[in-house]
């Protein structure tokens, strides 16, 4: 099956006929469609350790008569929440990182006696589930509503798509960058101000220029039509019809097809008479200047109409109740492929039966496949931050490593394959070079990226854009991957680099012995003081389990001066030794596979992925990411059915 | 009773000139005419400070020999110094912050930033403040650096990126968005596709039933929709407007030649990028389209950019280089591509002198940090620039503590005709300024 589109009538005989069986026989590739959503994603009130049973069991009784706000014995307050997370001594969802839980472990503390076991069980259940203050979700942000604006690459996929044509639209270049929000530009709530207005205009003069142009535009008028013959009923209005629809993502209204008449008219009578000293080319097919002026005015009209440079789908009240059907089309359409409704999408939306869940999920798989290298690019490609690089070409290396990035992201959305698989496929993508450049053997001997079977690389903490762009010049940076794992694989938020810790940082470095080895440097600087202990206990057992990948991203077990590379300290309670035991330590974590969700979340919903842990919602099982992505993508779109 | 010294009198008072004695004697005739208030205002930022290699304030900031990075400033039959006035012990920033994000934001503001990536928010800022009193047909121009700078590691949860790219804030929660390509800023002021008087009108009544029919559908959405989708809606209108109440204005005035090309890659032409959006800049000023300019030479921490087309090819971004950590070879760069800033500013200064504009004009010139390499908010690198015989143009001018920055920006101001008995927020609050200093 080369196309993967299901009609909708035999859908329906799928279900007739017994929803598993034909399913299986019809849709074969959608092996993994859920009967019903939400199998993975669960909410937090079953299985939950809270703040309170903690306090309860071991704070009150054992911990408060010292570390209590009075005179909090080393600067450790347990008698709040709020308090306590305050004094740095819990990582939500790493007990083993937690120093409150090590020093109680290891008998350090209380000093009055040790915690029994099944106490310290549950401190480290409520630590690795996120330590929740509450199963309140009242204390959780109000998500701020979702006003987005098309980006300049949905600007750019629609035209494109829309004309036909694959050239890129260079002037988009000009266009102010849209700020992204929670890491995302598609969920950017940024107004249009004088100066994006005027860079808007200049856009879309030229933009109207190249859809008057196209040939799938010209041939929307009647054929047999030659210069000075075009009019608005056999050439204007068809053009700004189907331009409109797929601007606009909806059915025209009636009111806004009279109002392009008046613009169309009045501006080519005036263009006729401005341009009448004009000569027309005799025997031509093309538009005459009063033609194309009016036609240009008019398309200018809708390409700087908020319709179309604001995702109106998102904006309450302004669609009624039959557009409604195509703004979940449009979103379905614009979170996964960056365009307008495709065909089959329209049709649904015309004929209403977009608004059953079963069709939607039908419809997200579906749009997952058809666009899993623009899916990939736009959510992977932030999220992971290689999108930047993939205009690069691939002869050059950081173009290469952005598509292998790319490419693996796409693989694991069209095999639907688990969020495991994210840190370890057990294959990448090469061309020659990056073939060449990472010592990997492939058949290939040129610039098409071939897959290649690897049990090393191809996982996000060993792609060669992410290892090459956490280094520093000429060396790696262990902080940097750190840092990065921390936040972009983990959702975890170190506390912020304020004065004092930069003092504390650079007071920290004078006294480190600059002979000392890597790994003793970063044993000074983490056991510096307690602020520097917070971040680097989970810092530096990254970045050091990541010495063997080289700033170029390269393969190493030795440093440039032939001493070995060496990390020897824990991870999520694991020695991380190198890493492929660093990826074993994250990639079945109810952490990784929450932050997953929380960037999906973000992505399509606008939700601040850096909330409390009982704001989100718990990924309990290894979910394939297509699987994620549908249901997730499905829950932001509840509001609408 | 002992004497003290002219000198010590002075600095004692509050502030000291260190320039040999005789340069403070500049002939005031050779300057320019008396001028008091100024009509236009251009505030200019560029990032990661300067090289500091002594603990004394002044580093490489300076114009007394090839060591200084202001000595161009001095050289040549279109030196410019007599223009310049280099103030020192200038401080900005807040405790707790990270300058590179709070002081662009709050260089023209003197505000705190609020870590919020939902509703970044810095304050309205002095140029802004200056655009409400003259009523010209462009209101304000914002100038940008040449791309948009993302922070590419989260090591500064809740910081967000939009204050290291904008340094005008219309109002407290509302960055103004910079132009980014010179030939968009002729279009924006100088548009015209030639033609005819007929011609030329009918692409102006074109783009003004464009913006009305564009105008109404805003009004017909926002009528619709939230209170924060309306917002969203009349801010759009309101640029329109200000769009359509420009077009026509310049009928009269003398353009500039337009940019020939699209600047789109940010490491080639950078100086010929900057030039060109300046050269417009104080054509929009002499045609009185505008009197009220911000640019930034680049965003800050500028860690992708490398100004390997006018510099020559470099290992370090500009970031990386003001980190230099003793390093000569980054050290060098920093050094070039401050001198490459310090030429920009000097091309602007001729410009204005050029075009007779330089005493009604005022040029801040500033940075987020002094030293780049350890992020030191005193000493902070800090020009005030323009022409008149009325402030001490061509001096050094050293307070004897630190000033808050934004006592700079309430002397602007007054020059302006705006008395402002404070500005600012928390250490960075003002409630004086500095005119008895810089004034003659």
């Amino acid at each position: 099956m080369s196309k993967r589109r299901v009609p909708a009538g035999n859908l329906f005989i799928c279900l007739a006929l017994g929803f598993l069986f034909l399913f299986y026989q019809n849709c074969s590739r959608f092996e993994a469609l859920p009967n019903s959503h939400s199998v993975s994603a669960e909410s937090l009130d079953s299985d939950l350790v809270t703040f309170q049973k903690v306090n309860d069991a071991i704070f009150k009784p054992q911990c408060l008569s010292c570390h209590n706000n009075n005179n909090p014995s080393g600067g450790i307050d347990l008698s709040s929440y709020e308090n306590l997370m305050k004094s740095n001594v819990i990582t939500p969802y790493s007990s083993t990182s937690s120093t409150l839980f090590i020093s109680i472990k290891v008998g350090s503390m209380p000093p009055s006696g040790n915690v029994e076991s099944a106490k310290l069980n549950l401190l480290a259940e409520w630590i690795d589930g996120g330590a929740v203050e509450s199963l309140d979700k009242s204390s959780c942000e109000t998500k701020a509503p979702l006003l987005p604006r098309l980006t300049h690459y949905e600007y750019e996929m629609i035209i494109k798509d829309m004309t036909g044509t694959e050239s890129s639209i260079t002037e988009l270049q000009t266009l102010p960058t849209l700020p992204p929000r929670y890491g995302f530009d598609n969920i950017s709530n940024t107004k249009i101000d004088r100066v994006t207005a005027e860079a808007y205009i200049n856009v879309a003069e030229s933009v109207a220029d190249r859809v008057i142009s196209a040939n799938s535009i010209i041939g929307l008028c009647d054929a047999n039509l030659v210069q000075g013959q075009h009019n608005w009923e056999n050439c204007a209005y068809p053009i700004l019809k189907h331009v409109g629809e797929r601007l606009f993502r909806r059915p025209l209204r009636s009111d806004e097809v009279i109002q392009y008449r008046a613009i169309f008219d009045r501006l080519s009578t005036l263009a006729g008479e401005a341009y009448v000293s004009e000569p027309v080319p005799n025997g031509t097919k093309g538009f005459n200047r009063s033609f194309r002026e009016g036609l240009s005015a008019t398309l200018i009209s809708q390409l700087i109409s908020p319709n179309f440079l604001f995702k109106m789908e998102y904006f309450p009240g302004v669609y009624d109740l039959t557009e409604k059907n195509f703004s979940i089309a449009s979103k379905l359409s614009l979170s996964i492929g960056s365009t307008y409704p495709d065909e089959e999408l329209w049709k649904l939306a015309e004929n209403g039966s977009i608004k059953q869940e079963s069709i939607i999920e039908y419809q997200i798989q579906r749009l997952l496949r058809k666009y899993s290298g623009r899916f990939s690019q736009n959510f992977a490609g932030q999220w992971l931050g290689f999108r930047k690089d993939l205009k690069k070409p691939f002869t050059d290396i950081d173009g290469a490593m952005a598509k292998e990035s790319s490419l693996v992201f796409e693989e694991i959305i069209n095999e639907n394959q688990q969020v495991s698989h994210l840190l370890s496929p057990g294959y990448t993508y090469v061309n020659q070079l990056l073939s060449e450049h990472l010592d990997i053997a492939t058949n290939t001997n040129n610039a098409t990226f071939v897959k290649v079977a690897s049990m090393e690389r191809g996982g996000i903490l060993s792609q060669g854009h992410f290892l090459k762009s956490t280094s520093s010049i000429g060396k790696t940076s262990p902080i940097k991957r750190g840092i990065w794992v921390l936040d972009s694989v983990l959702c975890r938020t170190l506390p912020p680099l304020d004065a004092a810790a930069l003092e504390e940082i650079a007071e920290a470095q004078a006294n480190i012995d600059p002979n000392a080895s890597l790994i003793e440097k970063m044993k000074a600087h983490r056991n510096t003081s307690k602020r520097c202990y917070t971040c680097h206990s989970q810092i530096d057992p990254i970045g050091l389990a990541l010495e063997n990948w080289d700033h170029l991203g390269k393969f190493r077990t030795r440093y440039v001066d032939g001493s070995p590379i060496v990390s020897d300290l824990e991870f999520n309670g694991r020695l991380v030794k190198d890493p492929q035991s660093l990826s074993q330590s994250i990639e079945t974590t109810r952490e990784f596979r929450n932050c997953v969700q929380k960037k999906l979340e973000a992505y399509f919903g606008g939700v601040n992925p850096t909330q409390k842990a009982q704001c989100s919602t718990q990924v309990t099982q290894d979910t394939p990411v297509r699987q994620l992505t549908s249901e997730t993508l499905l829950k932001s779109l509840k509001e609408d059915f | 009773m002992k004497s003290i010294s002219r000198r010590l009198f002075i600095k004692k008072m509050g502030f000291h000139f260190t320039l040999p004695l005789l340069s403070n004697f500049y002939p005031i005739s050779s300057l320019s005419q008396e001028a008091s208030l100024r009509k236009n205002f251009i505030g200019i930022f560029f990032p990661n400070g300067s090289y500091f290699p002594t603990s004394d304030g002044v580093g490489s900031w300076h114009w007394n020999n090839n060591n200084g990075v202001l000595y161009d400033l001095t050289q040549g039959s279109n030196r410019v110094n007599q223009h310049v006035m280099i103030l020192r012990k200038i401080r900005a920033g807040f405790p707790t912050l990270d300058p590179h994000w709070q002081n662009p934001a709050a260089f023209l503001s003197g505000n705190q930033i609020r870590l919020s990536l939902d509703r970044p928010r810095c304050g309205r800022t002095i140029d802004q403040i200056i655009a409400d009193t003259r009523g010209t047909p462009f209101r304000s121009l914002e100038i940008g650096g040449p791309y948009f700078h993302i922070h590419p590691l989260a090591d500064h949860p809740n910081y967000p990126d939009i204050y290291m790219n904008r340094i005008s804030w219309a109002q407290d929660e509302l960055p103004l968005t910079p132009i980014v390509d010179p030939y968009q800023l002729f279009n924006y002021l100088f548009s015209g596709t030639g033609g005819n008087l007929k011609q030329i009108q009918y692409q102006h009544t074109k783009k003004k039933s464009i913006l009305d029919f564009v105008s109404s559908e805003l009004r017909s959405v926002a009528a619709k929709t939230s209170s924060e989708g309306r917002l969203m809606m009349e801010e759009y209108e309101s640029g329109l407007r200000e769009i359509e109440a420009g077009l026509g204005q310049n009928y009269n005035c003398e353009k500039p030649s337009a940019p020939n090309k699209i600047y789109t890659n940010r490491e080639l032409n950078y100086v010929d990028r900057i030039q060109q959006f300046q050269k417009i800049i104080v054509f929009a000023l002499k045609c009185q389209l505008t009197n009220v300019a911000t640019m930034m030479y680049a965003p800050a921490v500028s860690g992708e950019l490398y100004y390997h087309g006018d510099l020559g090819n470099n290992t370090y971004d500009h970031h990386a280089a003001a980190h230099n950590g003793g390093s000569a070879a980054k050290i060098a760069r920093h050094l070039q591509v401050n001198r490459m800033h310090i030429g920009l500013l000097k091309h602007l200064l001729n410009l204005l002198k050029e075009h007779g504009l330089m005493n009604e004009t005022l040029v801040l010139f500033g940075t987020d940090m002094s030293n780049g390499d350890t992020h030191n908010t005193n000493d902070i690198p800090t020009l005030l620039c323009g022409g008149g015989s009325d402030l001490r143009f061509g001096r050094e001018i050293t307070f004897s503590t630190q000033q808050t920055h934004t006592s700079i920006l309430l002397s602007i101001l007054s020059m302006f005709g705006i008395q402002r008995s404070a500005l600012g927020e928390g250490t960075m609050r003002s409630t004086s300024n500095l005119n008895s200093f810089i004034k003659v």
